[in-house]
């Protein structure tokens, strides 16, 4: 009768080295077996809790001793069962076992049913439930809810019995365990069976009878329920037969539960058949037994049966006796049971409430999202726009000044899109689903940009911005750069909402630089208004600032730092505040960072800082142009960049030596090709004829003319840097900038190489991310307007040189005008082929001179373009 | 003008780039029938076409020394055939062009460049737009004429029941 499990849990506690595990394998050896023989079990658990006594093995004899108080139970033997229970229990408590605890919680429950004591039972399966519901046991949930399914089946609501019934089936199903399998269909059988259903009630019992073995308990119960539903179909023979054999194996087994059950319909079945007496005994050995064992439930439905056949049998008093008893037990218990019921009511209200919350809570993180989804796209659309129409205004030639705010608007609006995108991720943030990325970045252009976008919150509040950037720093770094730059513009921007007078620096140092990897650290420092000593340590919460009412002073949500504390946290850095009231706080954020295996060699072209535009207060220049025109352009450019410039002004190269001579000037402009004197010859009058004082005057040549050779030829002549025609605002400051400190652009090396695209060609000058767009990516299309270029581009190359030497301008303007957009398509920029130059200066006599070079330089360009694009297209 | 079966778009440039370009990026979005040609010469032979749309080059000289330029082709293309729409397409961003070109009727002035297609694919656009409301206008003026006269017959009808017959008898 040892179940295959059994056999290998005994082989494996023969193996077992410990005596822990061996009690542990014994004690669930002692389940495997307990429901079929309880009495075996009753020894086994005995041991258990001997031999766990001699080691002091309490986890051991707790499980002894809730496996003896289920063996009493299945006994019949219920006061002793709840000793050993509550033994059991205070075992269990003692050590914190809370799996013990609720498996001795189920056997109370179980006994408390049979007492009749539905409330307690409740009670008991429900902190079973709970128990077992946080440790995650789904067997063990199962069995709990089978119970309880039990007990609304003795309350007669045989609806929800069964519906929690079914529910357990197919968990007991899936992990294919008879034992548990056979209880669930005998409370099945019994629930169909209250409802009439017989035909079901009797498939559940003979399913049963099925897989259990034909000498247990549960065999026996399984029969006597075959018994009950054969009678009440009204084939008394066959109930008969089946409750016969069930009181013989129950009596057998001592089970007292089956054997009243049998006695108790067989009696109703003599009854029926007329045969009162025999009848008489049936039922009066099952009220003894009921008695004994204080099955209540049992006993009262004996009590209703024997006053009913007493009163058959004429013994009326009797009848009346029992009558009475069934009366008042029918009281207690059902007084008990309506309270019961009525307080399962309350507990299925609460389960259903609870349920709605749930699925309330739900909807409702579903409509968040939607909501989160919807407004980070309703807001991304508006800021589309905004981005892309600052573009469209950026490709119509917008004054410099125009240029600078729509470049705020492209940057501030695209940073403004990565902070909403992270306010509405802070949940994902607090969730910890944000990644940070591992890519390579320069550190230096990272918070040179910074510096440039938050300058102009700087020129707002008239307040000075430092930077400082250590030098002993790597440039290239592995991080995550949008994170990093999300971290200082919330800070450095907090630091300027909070500063109204003096300064906010932001220092980027080195701390600890080995195995490849560094540690720096960001300060932003302020001189704000500072955080009071009780608002420092919440200054990291969600919005918290300090105090509500410097919200409603100096605005925003109070996300942002926030955000920046767990993003740092996240890349496993550090962010720490000191702060003073009314002096000023200092933010520092320590990080560490990959360095890069490759470092950029190549000087990234320097932007305008705020040293740049120190060095160029308060310029007094002389600007020496011939043509109207360029005078202007230069001119305004300069005036926009630099309000407090003062220039003066000559159209050529002798009235420049002569206003030289008359007042003082901090640098010449001097263009090269002008009438009467040039500006070579300008800068060699300057040098070698002038007086010591204005003889060392700082000249820059303005050209168009970017050989090697002329560059040479004008740093030769004394000059002390110059920049290409036409030339970008920032180019001419930087120029200025290094100029007036005393660096000379050095002729021989490659600094003007590099530092001047005009200077040399770029690495690539084709571009076919126009061509690309237009194709929609259709190789055969782009295939064929590059081979088109290809076949027209070389003959208008030709026409314009045969142009050039016929000295046929009006041809060559043609042929430049035609080119010009054919390059614009190639992807190849103004800046590097002067194409429209060319057509302009072929439209100017004034300006023919300076032909030869642009289209000797035109030419190696379209050279190397129509290379490329023969690459490109084989 | 609807009852051709076929709309006719002339592309008129001396640089085949740009025509093919063009013609390509049209011909993907429109349903028009585009014939390109090299010189207004040419164009203005083919005007019995009655094409739609003229999308005009300004400069038409890099070929033909002689040739006429966009404005003189666009002022004959206007003088016999009001109703076709002309954009014109240049090299140039001279304000003085543009308004030269607008004063002889064309439809818009469009710089050559990488703007320049979905520009003049937005004028395509409106231009249909125009031809569409232009349509539904006709339409409407027709059902007005109709619906006057049916109005007025009815009026003569009860004029001649009620007040001549009545008297007639």
């Amino acid at each position: 009768m040892d179940t295959p499990r059994y056999q290998q849990l005994k082989k494996k506690y023969e193996e077992a080295d410990t005596e822990v595990d061996k009690i542990d394998l014994l004690t669930e050896m002692t389940l495997e077996i307990r429901s079929d023989d309880p009495e075996r079990a009753m020894l086994m658990a005995e041991e258990i809790i001997e031999r766990s006594e001699e080691i002091n093995y309490y986890n051991g004899k707790g499980n002894g001793l809730n496996h003896k108080g289920a063996c009493y139970w299945l006994m019949g033997e219920y006061e002793d069962g709840l000793d050993m229970l509550t033994e059991a229990l205070v075992i269990a408590q003692e050590i914190n076992d809370e799996p013990l605890k609720a498996k001795v919680l189920n056997n109370f429950g179980r006994i408390y049913r049979n007492l009749g004591d539905l409330s307690n039972a409740l009670q008991n399966f429900e902190a079973a439930l709970e128990i077992n519901e946080l440790l995650g046991n789904e067997l063990n949930q199962t069995i709990n809810l089978t119970n309880i399914s039990n007990l609304y089946y003795d309350l007669g609501d045989h609806d929800t019995a069964l519906e929690y019934a079914l529910k357990c089936k197919p968990i007991f199903e899936s992990y294919d365990d008879n034992n548990r399998l056979a209880t669930i269909y005998i409370t099945l059988g019994d629930i169909y069976f209250k409802k009439g259903e017989f035909q079901e009630a009797l498939h559940y019992f003979k399913r049963t009878l099925v897989i259990t073995d034909n000498n247990t308990q549960t065999y026996s119960i399984a029969q006597t329920g075959m018994g009950k539903v054969h009678y009440q179909l009204g084939q008394l023979g066959l109930a008969k037969e089946y409750l016969d054999s069930a009181l013989h194996l129950a009596k057998e087994l001592e089970s007292p539960e089956a054997e009243i059950v049998s006695e108790f319909y067989l009696s109703r079945v003599y009854a029926k058949q007329g045969d009162f007496r025999k009848a008489l005994d049936n039922i009066e050995e099952a009220y003894d037994l009921a008695k004994d064992s204080l099955r209540r439930h049992d006993l009262m439905s004996i009590h209703e049966f024997m006053s009913d056949l007493y009163d058959k049998m004429g013994n009326i008093p009797k009848a009346f006796y029992h009558l009475r008893a069934f009366e008042k037990l029918k009281e207690e218990i059902f007084q008990q049971a309506t309270l019961n019921k009525l307080r399962n009511l309350q507990i299925k209200n609460q389960i259903e409430v609870a349920k709605k919350e749930k699925e309330v809570a739900q909807s409702t993180a579903r409509l968040k999202q939607q909501f989160m989804a919807n407004m980070s796209h309703e807001i991304r659309t508006p800021m589309n726009a905004i981005v892309g129409m600052a573009r469209l205004l950026l490709e119509q030639q917008p004054r410099p000044d125009q240029m600078k705010y729509l470049n705020g608007i492209n940057q501030s609006a695209e940073n403004l899109l990565v902070i909403i995108n992270d306010i509405l991720d802070l949940s994902k943030i607090e969730a910890g689903k944000i990644t940070i990325e591992h890519i390579d970045f320069s550190l230096r252009e990272l918070v040179q940009s910074l510096y440039e976008m938050l300058q102009v919150k700087a020129d707002e509040k008239q307040l000075r911005f430092k930077l400082h950037i250590d030098d002993k720093l790597p440039d290239r770094l592995m991080g995550d750069p949008s994170r990093i730059n999300q971290i200082l513009i919330n800070l450095v921007g907090n630091a300027f909402k909070f500063t109204d007078k003096g300064y906010v620096a932001l220092e980027c140092k080195l701390l600890r630089s080995e195995h490849g990897r560094v540690s720096l650290r960001f300060d932003v420092v302020d001189t704000g208004i500072g955080i009071s000593k009780d608002y420092v340590e919440k200054i990291f919460e969600s919005f918290t600032q300090a105090g509500t009412d410097t919200a409603r002073k100096f605005g925003g949500t109070g996300l942002g730092l926030t955000i920046s504390k767990q993003l740092v946290d996240l890349m496993g850095g550090e962010i720490v505040v000191h702060s003073e009231l009314d002096k000023g706080t200092t933010f520092s954020v320590s990080l560490t960072l990959e360095v890069s295996a490759e470092q950029d060699p190549v000087n990234r072209p320097e932007k305008i800082t705020e040293a740049v535009k120190a060095k160029l207060r308060n310029l007094h220049i002389l600007l020496v142009e011939d043509n109207e025109f360029n005078r202007m352009v230069a001119e305004d450019t300069l005036k926009g960049l630099l309000p407090d410039i003062r220039i003066d002004i000559a159209i050529n190269g002798q009235v420049a030596v002569q206003q030289i001579q008359q007042n003082s000037y901090d640098l010449v402009l001097m263009d090269i090709q002008m009438p009467i004197m040039n500006g070579v010859e300008a800068t060699k009058y300057i040098r070698t004829r002038l007086k010591d004082e204005k003889k060392n005057t700082k000249i820059i040549a303005m050209t168009a003319n970017v050989l090697q050779e002329d560059v040479q030829h004008y740093m030769d002549v004394g000059m002390n840097g110059y920049i290409s025609k036409p030339f970008l605002a920032e180019d001419l400051m930087l120029k200025m900038a290094h100029v007036l400190s005393g660096v000379n652009d050095a002729p021989r090396d490659d600094v003007h190489e590099s530092d001047k695209a005009a200077g040399k060609l770029p690495e690539v000058v084709t571009d076919m991310n126009f061509l690309n767009q237009f194709t929609s990516g259709n190789i055969e299309k782009k295939k064929k307007y590059v081979e088109m270029f290809l076949d027209n581009g070389p003959k208008l190359l030709e026409k314009i040189k045969t142009a050039l030497a016929a000295e046929d301008y009006e041809t060559l303007k043609v042929a430049a005008h035609s080119m010009k957009p054919q390059l614009g398509y190639m992807g190849i920029k103004e800046d590097v082929s002067n194409i429209f130059l060319i057509e302009q200066s072929a439209g100017q006599s004034a300006h023919t001179d300076r032909l030869p070079d642009l289209v000797t330089k035109l030419e190696q360009l379209c050279r190397k373009a129509f290379e490329e694009l023969r690459q490109a297209i084989a | 003008m609807a009852t051709k079966s076929k709309r006719y778009l002339f592309l008129v440039d001396d640089e085949p780039i740009q025509n093919e370009m063009l013609k390509d990026y049209l011909n993907e979005r429109f349903l028009f029938e585009t014939k390109i040609f090299e010189n207004g010469e040419d164009a203005l032979q083919n005007m019995h076409l009655n094409p739609e749309i003229i999308v005009l080059d300004y400069h038409l000289s890099a070929h033909k020394k002689d040739a006429k330029n966009g404005v003189e082709v666009l002022k004959l293309i206007k003088d016999a055939h009001p109703e076709s729409q002309v954009i014109v397409l240049s090299g140039q961003d001279k304000i003085d062009v543009a308004i030269d070109t607008m004063k002889y009727g064309a439809y818009d002035y469009v710089i050559k460049g990488e703007s320049a297609f979905s520009r003049i694919e937005n004028l395509i656009n409106n231009l249909g737009e125009l031809h569409k409301m232009k349509a539904i206008n006709k339409g409407y003026r027709n059902t007005i004429a109709m619906l006057v006269t049916v109005i007025s017959l009815i009026v003569l009808g009860v004029i001649y029941f009620l007040i001549v017959k009545p008297n007639m008898m």
